[in-house]
């Protein structure tokens, strides 16, 4: 047996398990949260948080306003990890694959007791040790490279997938099911189920009543998920995948033949959902769709296809207009969601290079090239980069091209 | 070696101590729930607290005085006006999730009355740390803040009929089987009331100062007393079979009582007779309107006098401020927001009183 620095190919074996400890855990304004916050607010507050007496109304007091109640009990969050990683290596380190799994069940995770009913009386949100989240998931590389005469070559890829769910949370004791955050992911939307545009006021009157606000022939029709004959935020049902993407991976070549070089990588996600914005835009991160709220144009998009009383599609991109979001409209349901996974070419490069021009004093790493960034990308979503998600009218993501040389003296 | 030992112990021993104190820091000027009840001007601050979940009558998109038909017509106005909460509610756009004035819940409008509870019980709990105040002082705040506490409960009565009494302060460590409690029996609930009513009265002022209109006095308290028990001798909570007869708590017995009891009508009519008196002596009376009219007036006024002069007593027992037929003025008016004053009285229960 040689050393492993000899071996012609090997297989290694790591495992890693460990406790670990969290205080970082809730923001800077929290960070004395065993203590109680307490603040007088004073002036214009009165009317929120005190009184004031008097025939002139002049003997008056802001009251105080508790922000956080005390809470001696709060302790440090912990995590335990499992890592197993596998490291392979073949034909001499040419070819080399990593795989590495993992657990972390992350215990006594400080977030908002949602579990106190209005008759307790409490001002201020609770919050304790009360979450457990347990994520699992495995990153992989491989590489390759190698020589084949005048070309070379280095290719190499990436997987991801990345998953977790509740174990332990404090949550209302919703009457449905279906509601519960218990199991789900951590990033996981709820949404109303939308069945299409309401048809006429006929239908409306023979609907379940809808409590978000007026609504008309064209709106959206949600479904009454738990029968009550109503639909509220009751029949939200957990809606697509999370919002952060389970499955990143990418994938890549670069390779040089004589003179000539050449690379491409591409990148993309997988199992990911997010919901169109059709707020009104107000600022870049706010940057919903709604046409003629705040003097906004119309999209072309919708400008296309709408509900409309000559040309009434119950099934139109976008339901009735108005010049302001209807609330009835602007629920997150299916009617917004859209896939959000992607396959992008990220970058692809052609260069020369200048060998032969020593003689102008010109030095060895000089080519000319021709390079593009985001020149492509796959995916079901076609209104705008589906990168951009939710904010269509945000700041894009730039696709580029490069012409240049490059010149070293 | 043993002078090296003992500077080692003495070492450890001071930063020990040091570190201990270095990492008891508290941020500057943290302010405890208890530092509100130190002195009495802070502890102002908690009294207004408590009397702070009086419901916001005087705002046109708070106030229940909305809630009549004659809003409808706005016809200006439509179902997306989110905070005119009043005609929300006859639109037909009362919400399950998010209520409307909810007061039980604190939403659309509606102050939270259960917050109210409690934060009547953490002054009854606190107050007597108070280190500059009287004694008697103390027990007429007191006095006054179990009549908020009645008052509050009243209102979540009228509006929700059997309610929860939290008669244990709930806790941020409290765990479910505390916190959610089962709705008390209407009866039950009036009893809660009447119990901490009549041991407020006694320490309450007869009436109170001009600084301090607003405040609960004896006056007050007899009339909020009144109307309670007025409205418990009422054929909506007095044996109502027809609209209570089959709403049943889990054991299967009604909420309500569905036995009509006359003898409701007895206290009630002894606690309204109590209330006059004592409003009349200290200078209570219907309103009469007795100053000259306004200009655009006095030629309807020669005309059809009687009719103008019953116009003018009606529209400025309103307009009129602390006029003399008001038992309990609402004084916590809103100087930073006028657009939605209407200025109106809690109670003009004096003339309903009379009127019968």
């Amino acid at each position: 047996m040689g050393t492993i620095e000899e071996c012609d190919q090997y297989v290694q074996i790591e495992r890693f398990l460990g406790l670990v400890g969290n205080d970082a855990i809730a923001g800077r304004a929290d960070r004395f949260y065993f203590l109680s916050d307490v603040s007088l607010p004073g002036g214009a507050s009165v009317i929120n948080s005190g009184y004031r007496w008097g025939t002139s109304f002049m003997n008056s007091y802001a009251g105080y306003v508790i922000n956080r109640y005390a809470n001696p009990d709060i302790t440090w969050e912990q995590s335990e990890k499992i890592n197993l990683g596998l490291d392979m290596n073949f034909m001499r380190e040419s070819l080399k694959f990593i795989l590495d799994f993992y657990q972390d069940r992350r215990s006594r995770i400080y977030m908002r007791r949602e579990n106190f009913p209005a008759t307790s009386g409490l001002e201020a949100p609770i919050s304790g040790n009360v979450g457990e989240v347990l994520s699992k998931g495995f990153e992989s590389s491989l590489d390759y490279t190698k020589t084949f005469g005048d070309l070379w070559l280095s290719a190499r890829a990436n997987f991801t997938y990345a998953t977790n769910k509740f174990v332990k949370l404090d949550e209302r004791n919703f009457p449905d099911q279906y509601l519960k955050r218990l199991g789900a992911n951590i990033n996981q939307q709820w949404g109303l189920i939308a069945e299409r545009l309401f048809v006429d006021e006929q239908e409306i009157r023979n609907s379940p009543k809808q409590d978000f606000g007026g609504y008309l022939a064209g709106d959206i029709k949600y479904k009454d998920v738990n029968g009550d004959g109503i639909v509220n935020s009751n029949d939200r049902v957990a809606l697509g995948f999370p919002q952060v993407p389970e499955i990143q991976y990418g994938f890549g070549i670069s390779s040089a033949y004589k003179m000539f070089d050449f690379a491409f990588f591409f990148n993309g996600s997988a199992r990911v959902s997010f919901f169109i914005d059709a707020t009104a835009a107000s600022s870049n991160d706010r940057a919903g769709i709604a046409p003629f709220a705040n003097r906004r144009n119309a999209l072309q998009i919708i400008g296309d296809d709408y509900w409309s009383e000559t040309n009434p599609n119950v099934h139109a991109f976008w339901p009735r207009l108005s010049t302001f979001p209807v609330d009835n409209n602007i629920q997150q349901s299916s009617w917004w969601l859209r896939d959000g996974s992607f396959l992008r070419l990220k970058s692809v490069e052609l260069g020369y290079s200048l060998r032969k021009l020593k003689r102008f004093g010109i030095k060895e790493g000089s080519r000319f090239y021709l390079s593009t960034e985001n020149p492509l990308v796959f995916s079901s979503f076609k209104l705008w980069d589906p990168e951009m998600r939710d904010k269509g009218l945000g700041y894009p993501t730039n696709r580029r091209f490069n012409a240049g040389i490059q010149l070293t003296f | 070696m043993k002078l090296f030992n003992t500077t080692v112990l003495a070492i450890v021993l001071i930063t020990a101590i040091s570190c201990k104190k270095y990492l008891d820091v508290v941020p500057d000027n943290t302010l405890k729930v208890e530092d509100i009840y130190d002195t009495k001007t802070q502890a102002w601050n908690a009294l207004a607290r408590a009397y702070n979940f009086i419901p916001r009558d005087d705002d046109t998109h708070l106030t229940t005085w909305l809630l009549g038909d004659e809003w409808l017509g706005r016809l200006d106005y439509n179902d997306n006006t989110g905070n005119l909460r009043g005609m929300r509610i006859m639109r037909g756009l009362q919400s399950q999730t998010s209520p409307q004035l909810g007061f039980w819940s604190g939403t659309q409008g509606g102050k939270p009355l259960y917050q109210g509870l409690r934060q009547a019980d953490v002054f009854l709990a606190n107050i007597d740390k108070v280190r500059d105040m009287q004694e008697g002082e103390i027990k007429e705040w007191k006095a006054q803040v179990k009549m908020l506490k009645a008052y509050y409960l009243f209102l979540l009565v009228k509006h929700y009929g059997p309610v929860v009494i939290p008669d244990k302060m709930a806790q941020p460590e409290s765990q479910p089987e505390e916190l959610f409690l089962p709705r008390r029996k209407v009866e039950d609930c009036f009893q809660y009331m009447l119990t901490l009513i009549n041991e407020a009265i006694p320490d309450l002022t007869e009436r109170t100062d001009a600084n301090n209109a607003g405040q609960i006095d004896q006056i007050v308290a007899k009339a909020i007393k009144a109307k309670i028990l007025f409205f418990r001798a009422s054929p909506f909570f007095n044996g109502n079979r027809e609209y209570f007869g089959d709403f049943l708590d889990h054991d299967g017995k009604p909420f309500f009582d569905l036995d009509y009891k006359p003898e409701k009508w007895k206290e009630a009519l002894d606690a309204i007779n109590e209330a006059i008196t004592i409003a009349e002596a200290n200078g209570k009376r219907l309103y009469q309107y007795t100053r000259e009219p306004y200009a655009y007036d006095r030629d309807a006024f020669t005309r059809n006098g009687d009719n103008m002069k019953t116009l003018y007593n009606l529209r400025m027992l309103i307009c009129d401020p602390w006029n003399e037929e008001l038992v309990w003025g609402y004084s916590n008016i809103n100087y930073y927001d006028q657009e939605n004053w209407l200025m109106l009285p809690i109670s003009g229960f004096l003339q309903v009183m009379k009127a019968w």
